[in-house]
């Protein structure tokens, strides 16, 4: 299997002592990849790390093979990232911030641009401002900003953050769509995890800064009765040792 | 598309599509206009002649480039890097394939952008606005040295927006990057007159260059004396604050 994301002995200390250690883990294509974790536990940072927009103390980071220090633009030619929440420039339109996107990537025709937006549900109001937005739908303007230049691999942290159940659902339904259909690899933090077994293939629990374990949830399932049985299990476990 | 003028291009047309920005350029449009209409009722009532319109641009450039303008574009640096900090549609860019370097040079071109776009509109209207002002005399004559003001007044306009640019490296949202960059100009303007001696070491002493190029006196080693100075901060602050932009953590 195409490694597409590989994370070596990622280390990252802040000043009160908290942050990631020794992070390691690979993500394959075609994964819907979970990134599991209590509040705190590293699951921003490392996302942050690898979209480059903080640094490892320790550690790198390899997107398609390219190493994110020294080769940044072609590692993240085929990427696309929500990190923490999503941010447009709220005093022009959905059309406006995705043409701005658009730019950096060659070949995205405006037909590109309707299609995402319809792709996410806001094809009706891409002529609103953003500040009129609701968080859902700020929220699908950031996933289809994500997937606008039909990138291979979409980084997500939190990508359920503040929504209610029926934009979860929206939000899940359009990562398993875009799975099957554009054939996007996905890595995706959330400490929501009964979304994160209905949505991904393959978890990593960290907690504490650690990677504590990995699975795929298929194989997860067949032990345990559910992701967060699992996920309780390796915690105390990690955390009586 | 390259990414650099893609990038380029998108930080211009957020600051054009900004409100504020487009209030500015009216403001700046209508301040000649404005004074012209009061400098000819005052000439007209004393029947003095202060200013002729030859003279009129150069007298409003210098107004815009010791007051107006350095507020306005470092409100557009601070805008720019501390206002999208603080908005946190910075991360928005960084995480696209582009690297920092690339970010902060299209961010420091559109500003140069802006600011000849603001010299543009100060140009043609004081032009236009003069000629409301009495006496027609060596108009034409007059263009040329207007051009020659206008065009240098670039390099000091720009310093102030790498300097605005590098201040605003130290803050999260665009008020307190505003508020101690005017605070530091307005110091560097009262340093300068109480002690002169120092003056020749402050960026705002460069403001109104433009005198030396259209004075009649021949200062050619003073101008390249004062472009040295300009070019060589150019460089420190604009590595300073790419220094300070490429180490920030988001």
């Amino acid at each position: 299997m195409e490694k597409v994301l590989e994370v070596n002995g990622l280390t990252k200390l802040y000043k009160n002592n908290r942050g990631i250690k020794d992070i390691n883990f690979e993500v394959y294509r075609g994964d819907i990849y979970g990134f599991l974790g209590p509040n705190g536990a590293g699951k921003t940072t490392t996302m942050k790390i690898i979209s480059g927009l903080c640094r490892p103390d320790k550690g790198e980071v390899r997107i398609f093979g390219h190493d994110i220090a020294t080769d940044f633009e072609k590692a993240m030619q085929k990427v696309g990232c929500i990190i923490e929440t999503t941010e447009a420039y709220d005093y022009m339109s959905a059309y406006k911030n995705l043409w701005m996107a658009a730019r950096f990537y060659d070949n995205i025709q405006e037909v590109r641009i309707h299609e995402v937006l319809e792709l996410v549900g806001l094809e009706k109001y891409k002529n609103e401002r953003v500040a009129n937005y609701s968080l859902g739908m700020k929220q699908r303007l950031g996933l289809a900003a994500a997937i606008l230049s039909k990138p291979e691999l979409v980084i997500l942290d939190e990508p359920a953050n503040g929504l209610d159940i029926e934009g979860m659902v929206d939000i899940r339904n359009i990562i398993t769509s875009l799975a099957a259909s554009e054939k996007i690899t996905f890595f995706i933090s959330s400490h929501l995890i009964h979304e994160m077994e209905l949505t991904c293939t393959r978890v990593g629990i960290v907690d504490n800064g650690s990677l504590i374990a990995t699975g795929v949830v298929e194989d997860i399932l067949k032990t345990y009765s559910s992701l967060e049985d699992f996920f309780i299990h390796q915690v105390k476990e990690e955390r009586s040792a | 598309m390259n990414v650099l003028y893609a990038n380029t291009v998108n930080e211009v047309q957020k600051l054009f599509f900004k409100k504020k920005t487009i209030a500015f350029l009216c403001i700046t449009a209508v301040i000649p206009i404005a004074a012209a209409v009061l400098l000819s009722i005052f000439q007209s009532g004393l029947g003095i002649m202060p200013v002729n319109s030859s003279e009129y641009p150069i007298l409003v450039l210098g107004l815009f480039t010791n007051l107006f303008l350095p507020l306005f574009i470092t409100m557009a640096a601070v805008d720019l890097f501390s206002g999208e900090l603080g908005d946190r549609t910075l991360k928005t860019i960084l995480f696209r394939p582009i690297t920092r370097f690339k970010v902060y040079i299209s961010k420091i071109i559109s500003i140069a952008i802006y600011i000849i776009v603001n010299l543009a509109v100060v140009f043609i209207v004081s032009g236009i606005s003069g000629l409301f002002v009495q006496g027609k005399d060596g108009l034409l004559a007059g263009i040329i040295r207007w051009l020659t003001a206008y065009s240098v007044s670039f390099l000091p306009m720009l310093l102030i927006g790498i300097t605005a640019a590098l201040i605003a490296q130290f803050f999260k949202s665009s008020s307190g990057a505003l508020a101690i960059s005017i605070l530091i100009f307005i110091a560097a303007k009262i340093v300068s007159t109480l002690f002169p001696g120092i003056s020749a070491f402050l960026l705002t002493t460069y403001t109104d260059w433009h005198m030396l190029w259209i004075g009649s006196m021949a200062v050619t080693g003073k101008i390249l004396n004062i472009f040295m100075f300009i070019v060589s901060y150019s460089i420190i602050f604009l590595t300073a604050g790419f220094y300070l932009f490429d180490r920030r953590e988001l």
